[in-house]
């Protein structure tokens, strides 16, 4: 699963999700591409979960490129733990998604392909997204 | 290299009143050319489609509502709503006959390459490229024939064959290549994977890099 090798802190502080996403809203690498259009957290093992729908339905074709990174800790206090004491442990990973980013690319393979993979990965998911195509795509 | 009419109105709505074209169903641009005071324009969204959403290079002859003369230019940008991906403005530069310009022109793989019959991936990693050129010269697109490619074989940027124009971008810059299949392991419980074995995967901690923060964290933890 996708996690900083290193960090300079352990914790952060929530933060906010306010606007549009101004960098990596735009496919890159691929031909086709999932994109959100909510704000949210995405967690390293919805990323994961996916990654496999997605390499599972591409079976061995094509490629796909992962545009976020789970670089985010989110900590959780334990159970049954009374407030106070100061801020949970790290519990895990996530990736702070702006309305307009470009989440998965995938490119080798056809459209439809495409299209069923990346819906699958986008239920996985727990915001809104849509299948989005190069606008200089054609058709092999 | 095709040539494309455009039909525009020269927009009187500048900077941030520009969004009042948009709410009328029209996208604002500007055309700009060398030595030539620019000209805010407005389109209608249906007759710049052909000349965004395509996967060649045209010359613009751009009329102007109003006015005589034609502009030869071609489309320099152009940049999307990053939610809705529509249009939201258009760069068009002006051309001159002996004047070079810089152009992304596309890149189109021609061929089935031996390598994929044999089992490898074409992976298309340029799509397009930087080229410097008289406006004549420009191509509609540039076309790569990988059909003797062999898993493992690539193209670079700097071995096409171009006459009449200059590639700018790096000559390392793969365009092309055949990869090795990647080989899926055959999975035991496959309805499994997804939730439980990604549960069951024990997330450790990375390591801190600040100066002391972990040990005195823990400190105050405990």
């Amino acid at each position: 699963m996708l996690m900083p090798k290193r960090v300079k802190y352990r914790k952060q502080q929530r933060g906010r999700m306010r606007g549009k996403a101004t960098r990596g809203a735009t496919i890159a690498f691929g031909e086709f591409g999932l994109k959100a259009l909510e704000p949210g957290w995405v967690t390293q093992r919805q990323i994961e979960a996916s990654r496999v729908a997605i390499t599972r339905m591409m079976k061995r074709e094509g490629k796909v490129w992962i545009r976020i990174f789970p670089d985010k800790p989110f900590t959780k206090k334990p159970a049954e733990t009374r407030m106070g004491k100061g801020k949970g442990a790290p519990e895990y990973w996530v990736a702070v998604v702006k309305p307009g980013r470009v989440l998965f690319e995938i490119g080798g393979v056809k459209r439809n392909v495409a299209e069923e993979a990346l819906s699958l990965a986008g239920d996985k998911l727990p915001i809104k997204t849509k299948f989005v195509v190069r606008p200089d795509y054609r058709e092999a | 290299m095709a040539e494309l009419i455009l039909e525009a109105e020269v927009r009187r709505d500048i900077g941030k009143r520009a969004k009042n074209v948009r709410h009328e169903g029209k996208i604002p641009g500007i055309y700009y050319s060398h030595g030539r005071q620019p000209i805010p324009l407005s389109v209608d969204e249906r007759k710049l489609r052909p000349l965004v959403y395509t996967s060649e290079t045209h010359i613009v002859d751009l009329r102007l509502a109003g006015e005589t003369e034609n502009y030869r230019c071609i489309l320099k940008d152009v940049q999307f709503d990053p939610v809705s991906d529509n249009i939201i403005h258009f760069d068009l530069l002006g051309i001159r006959a002996d004047e070079e310009i810089t152009i992304e022109v596309p890149i189109v793989l021609v061929g089935t390459p031996t390598g994929v019959k044999a089992g490898g991936i074409l992976q298309h990693s340029l799509h397009r490229i930087r080229i410097s050129c008289l406006p004549k010269n420009i191509p509609q697109h540039i076309e790569v024939n990988v059909e003797g490619l062999e898993i493992g074989d690539s193209v670079h940027a700097g071995s096409l064959e171009h006459e009449n124009f200059r590639i700018l971008a790096n000559d390392e810059a793969t365009v092309a290549a055949v990869v090795p299949p990647t080989l899926v392991k055959e999975e035991a419980a496959p309805e499994a994977v997804e939730g439980a074995a990604v549960e069951g995967e024990e997330i450790k901690e990375p390591e801190v890099v600040g100066k002391g923060k972990k040990a005195e964290e823990e400190e105050t933890e405990e």
